[in-house]
């Protein structure tokens, strides 16, 4: 069973439109949602829990219809915006309330939370720093059993050591609730440690939804003369010129067997470059 | 929908604006005065600062994830805020009554008696239907709305105060017999409550239709 299954979501404003989102996640998997900044990654995660009224598509989550059970499906989902919410109140007092909207709350479990994440239940929401209110937004999406976990950007902002034991956090999630977890980020290296797919979006639209290892095989890193640039230029995705030649991304399927340049195999860094450039341009 | 009530006095509006309704209460103390003025200070102190304290607070980011219903969200945030005008009345009633019995019931602009209350009731009705259906085209901006129930409650405001002041026929209607003033309370509640409700059935219709 898929824990999300959308298919062609829109949403159009002024001066963006999120065109013909479709995607799916296998339960109990990790899917990465990468994209640049602005290319779409919170307006796709908002519209997908209807915070944000979408133009067209369906979106299905945990098998149920978003439009026909919102409420029995938000009570399953943990979403962790990274927006500040009650700064001046303390852990306790919105826990208080947030629980209360909770049939399957464990408090139990959340006072483990609080214990393992070192979470002090008197300190006022301002006092604690960046990475200690996402642990904090973490063990409330957590301590209700959420089947399927939503993280926007959760690693922007946080230090080297705490993004690696939160990618570590998301692995025993994973391993001991069974739970799905789905999070966008703009930096590569999150991906590469834990997800094991990925969704690539740019300007709106989705450039590729599938597994990482699929997605790194889908594509080639090459590089060669300038000679051999004029020859491949029309298959190249993007590419960089130097004194040397040139460095580009070519789609596997578009490698020939006389082409002469060398081939490598990109990192998921490459293939986000590379794909937020336009068709054959140069950097 | 108690939970969510129970949410938004607890933890969304500051307990000092159940104080208030006190404070301001002891301003029917002054003799000789436009009291309509009390309900006022209401619309220009709570209002803003509780609708601006959504905004600061990520109110709307806090509830915007819980299993709660869309429409619910704007029937709280209603609800809630009828029930800080319902005590801002109540205590309107329990210091409008200590005001006549220290100095009796005569004033130059509207006394304080039954069909006051009743003008009271309908203020707040005319103050939910301006505000809350302009409010919730966005649950984000409130200055607007604000600025638009404010003209529309002077307007009115003054309507009363200054048409009992000036002409008789209104000074026997709104201060005349007890039989007058209640077919005013009876009247001016009747309509303050409908127009309360329409304004809620606009809220909740307009908070389907946004994003959040």
């Amino acid at each position: 069973m898929n824990s999300i299954e959308i298919k062609n979501l829109k949403k159009r404003y002024k001066t963006f439109t999120l065109d013909n989102i479709s995607l799916s996640i296998p339960k109990g998997y990790i899917m990465g949602f990468v994209g640049e900044n602005g290319a779409g990654k919170t307006t796709t995660i908002k519209t997908m829990l209807n915070i944000v009224k979408r133009d067209e598509g369906q979106i299905c989550i945990l098998g149920k219809d978003i439009d026909k059970d919102e409420i029995s499906i938000k009570s399953k989902i943990g979403y962790v915006s990274g927006n500040l919410f009650y700064p001046k109140k303390t852990l306790k007092e919105v826990t208080k309330y947030y629980k209360s909207f909770y049939d399957e709350w464990d408090e139990d479990l959340y006072l483990d939370y609080l214990n393992k994440f070192n979470l002090d239940s008197n300190k006022k929401i301002d006092e604690l720093s960046k990475g200690m209110q996402l642990k904090y937004q973490i063990t409330l999406a957590l301590s209700h059993h959420a089947e399927l976990l939503i993280l926007d950007e959760p690693t922007s902002g946080l230090d080297p050591v705490a993004r690696d034991n939160l990618l570590e956090l998301f692995q025993t999630i994973i391993e001991n609730e069974e739970a799905t977890i789905f999070f966008s980020t703009h930096i590569t290296s999150d991906l590469e440690k834990c997800a094991d797919y990925v969704t690539f979006i740019k300007d709106g639209r989705i450039i590729e939804s599938c597994s990482k290892d699929d997605l790194i095989d889908k594509y080639r890193l090459v590089n060669g003369t300038e000679k051999e640039l004029v020859e491949v230029k029309e298959r190249l995705i993007a590419f960089k010129t130097n004194s040397f030649g040139f460095n580009g991304l070519v789609k596997t399927i578009d490698l020939k067997e006389n082409d002469t340049f060398k081939v490598g195999q990109p990192s998921l860094d490459d293939i986000m470059i590379y794909n937020t450039l336009r068709k054959g341009e140069a950097i | 929908m108690k939970k969510l009530i129970y949410k938004e006095l607890g933890l969304s509006i500051n307990k000092f604006f159940y104080i208030l309704p006190i404070i301001l209460g002891a301003l029917f103390f002054i003799p000789g005065w436009i009291f309509l003025l009390v309900f006022y200070y209401f619309f220009w102190i709570t209002v803003p600062q509780v609708y601006g304290s959504y905004l600061a607070q990520g109110d709307y980011n806090f509830m915007s994830v819980l299993p709660i219903k869309r429409k619910d969200i704007a029937t709280s945030k209603v609800y809630s805020l009828f029930i800080l005008e319902g005590l801002h009345l109540l205590f309107g009633v329990i210091f409008g009554l200590i005001h006549v019995w220290i100095y009796g019931s005569w004033n130059f602009f509207f006394d304080i008696n039954l069909a006051f209350f009743g003008v009271g009731i309908l203020l707040f009705g005319v103050f939910n239907i301006s505000f809350l259906p302009q409010y919730f085209k966005t649950a984000h901006f409130f200055g607007k709305p604000l600025i638009f129930a404010s003209i529309t409650t002077l307007i009115y405001g003054f309507v009363f105060e200054f048409g009992v002041a000036k002409y008789q026929f209104m000074r026997d209607v709104f201060e005349g017999s007890i039989r007058s003033q209640s077919i005013v309370f009876v009247i001016t509640t009747i309509l303050g409550i409908g127009l309360s409700i329409l304004a809620l059935k606009i809220s909740q219709k307009r908070m389907m239709e946004i994003d959040l």
